[in-house]
């Protein structure tokens, strides 16, 4: 057992726990941040991605610590953004969400990619998201929200 | 009770390596996978961690006359974004994983993890990379080729750890990787190549290839490269089949959950005919 501390969500938080534990079980069960979900467990899928220091990681695959006094941001803290709600409106009416279980994962994706580069081609974007698994869309209409994220969010990025 | 370590600098780090047996943890993309547990559990490891990835004097791309030396932990994405790292490793890193796994894997964690199928180490033992290896009171190097002595193994003592990767500032006319996978992305090496050419008025100066997942280690043999050198273009292009055949002993693989030994030979063999179609 280990006292870590890191900031999650923009807070300062701190919490005596085994270093080597997934960084995804602790958002989960320490801090009931439950938009980050278990998929493969193996970094296959992307659904518990989440943004270490603005960059996209499979939180299944991040040791505990491996995150002393770095930035963590999950979805729900990333909700509180005006960057957020163009990406929700934009994944909205692009029909970019269907059964709503990658979604989270493929936001975070979303919002790492526009961090570094404002406006991706269909190419950037693909490799962006290429870490995240979708059984339902077929892809299309994610690729189709990003590039609207893009445009309506320009100046935010 | 295990007790792990997250020590602040590079000597403390080597000073804990000499009092217990610990498994080094980096960027934890290939160990979290293999020490996986149930949800919500400790992974199941044998031995205590020492964390490494926090280091910042591993942490660094330097070009000197001779060299790019690159420091064991500097991630993946770090290195596509550096203008001193070699195009062929580039084109390979873009082929590893997916964004979320390249922003903290890191290139010495997959030459210590020695898999058969790692794609940077295929790469890597084509530009005959040398890895430099440190503990608290020696300092050595070794030919990543003689480094990974088979699947999963090295020669890593327990004391030390993989400091810098340092690969020969040579210039190649051709230099390719090529990847056959599952998926575009996140997908483990069926087989990987990497071959680097070098030309002089239409006559190979230059000949070396690495294969990835087709043995116990990353393939590669320097006579039978060798054999290439001298050689005109048209010689190689009209004796295609007889050329590529000359690696067909070292192509060795195995069947697994990805792929057939019969399916990596042949892809094996034909990835060369391509790239020899491409001089």
């Amino acid at each position: 057992m280990m006292m870590i501390k890191f900031i999650l969500n923009g807070e300062h938080v701190e919490i005596e726990s085994d270093p080597s534990r997934r960084l995804l079980d602790v958002l989960r069960s320490d801090f009931n941040l439950i938009g980050v979900k278990e998929g493969c467990g193996e970094g296959e899928c992307g659904a518990c991605s989440i943004l270490l220091n603005h960059h996209v990681v499979n939180s299944c695959l991040l040791p505990l610590g491996n995150i002393i006094n770095q930035e963590i941001m999950t979805i729900e803290g990333f909700k509180t953004t005006k960057r957020y709600q163009i990406i929700e409106q934009a994944y909205i009416d692009a029909g970019a969400v269907q059964c709503g279980f990658c979604t989270p994962g493929m936001v975070m994706a979303t919002e790492s990619l526009l961090h570094m580069n404002p406006s991706p081609s269909d190419f950037e974007i693909k490799i962006a998201l290429s870490g995240s698994l979708c059984r339902c869309t077929g892809y299309n209409m994610i690729i189709e929200a990003v590039k609207i994220a893009a445009e309506r969010g320009e100046g935010l990025w | 009770m295990v007790t792990h370590h997250i020590p602040s600098t590079l000597e403390e780090t080597l000073k804990l390596l000499e009092t217990n047996l610990y498994q080094v943890m980096c960027g934890g993309t290939d160990l979290m996978v293999q020490s996986r547990s149930w949800a919500n559990t400790v992974p199941k490891l044998v031995k205590p961690l020492v964390f490494i990835s926090q280091l910042s004097e591993l942490n660094f791309i330097e070009e000197t006359p001779d060299y790019i030396e690159i420091g064991s932990v500097t991630s993946y994405e770090t290195l596509l974004n550096s203008s001193l790292v070699p195009k062929v490793l580039k084109d390979t890193i873009i082929e590893i994983a997916a964004p979320g796994i390249r922003h903290v894997g890191t290139l010495g964690g997959n030459i210590a993890n020695a898999s058969p199928a790692a794609d940077a180490v295929c790469t890597l033992i084509a530009l005959d990379a040398i890895v430099e290896i440190m503990s608290s009171n020696s300092i050595r190097t070794e030919k990543i080729c003689d480094f990974i002595i088979g699947v999963k193994k090295t020669t890593l003592k327990p004391n030390e750890i993989i400091r810098s990767i340092k690969i020969p500032n040579v210039e190649h006319d051709y230099a390719n990787f090529y990847k056959v996978g599952g998926r575009k992305a996140d997908a483990i090496s069926k087989v990987s190549l990497c071959v680097l050419c070098n030309v002089k008025d239409n006559i190979i100066t230059k000949f070396r290839i690495a294969f990835g997942a087709v043995g116990p280690k990353v393939a590669s043999n320097i006579k039978t490269d060798e054999l290439f050198v001298g050689k005109t273009i048209d010689e190689i292009k009209n004796n295609i089949d007889d050329y590529t055949k000359k690696y067909a002993s070292l192509i060795t693989p195995i069947d697994d959950q990805r792929s057939t030994k019969e399916y990596r030979h042949k892809v094996a063999l034909n990835m060369i005919k391509a790239f020899i179609e491409t001089l």
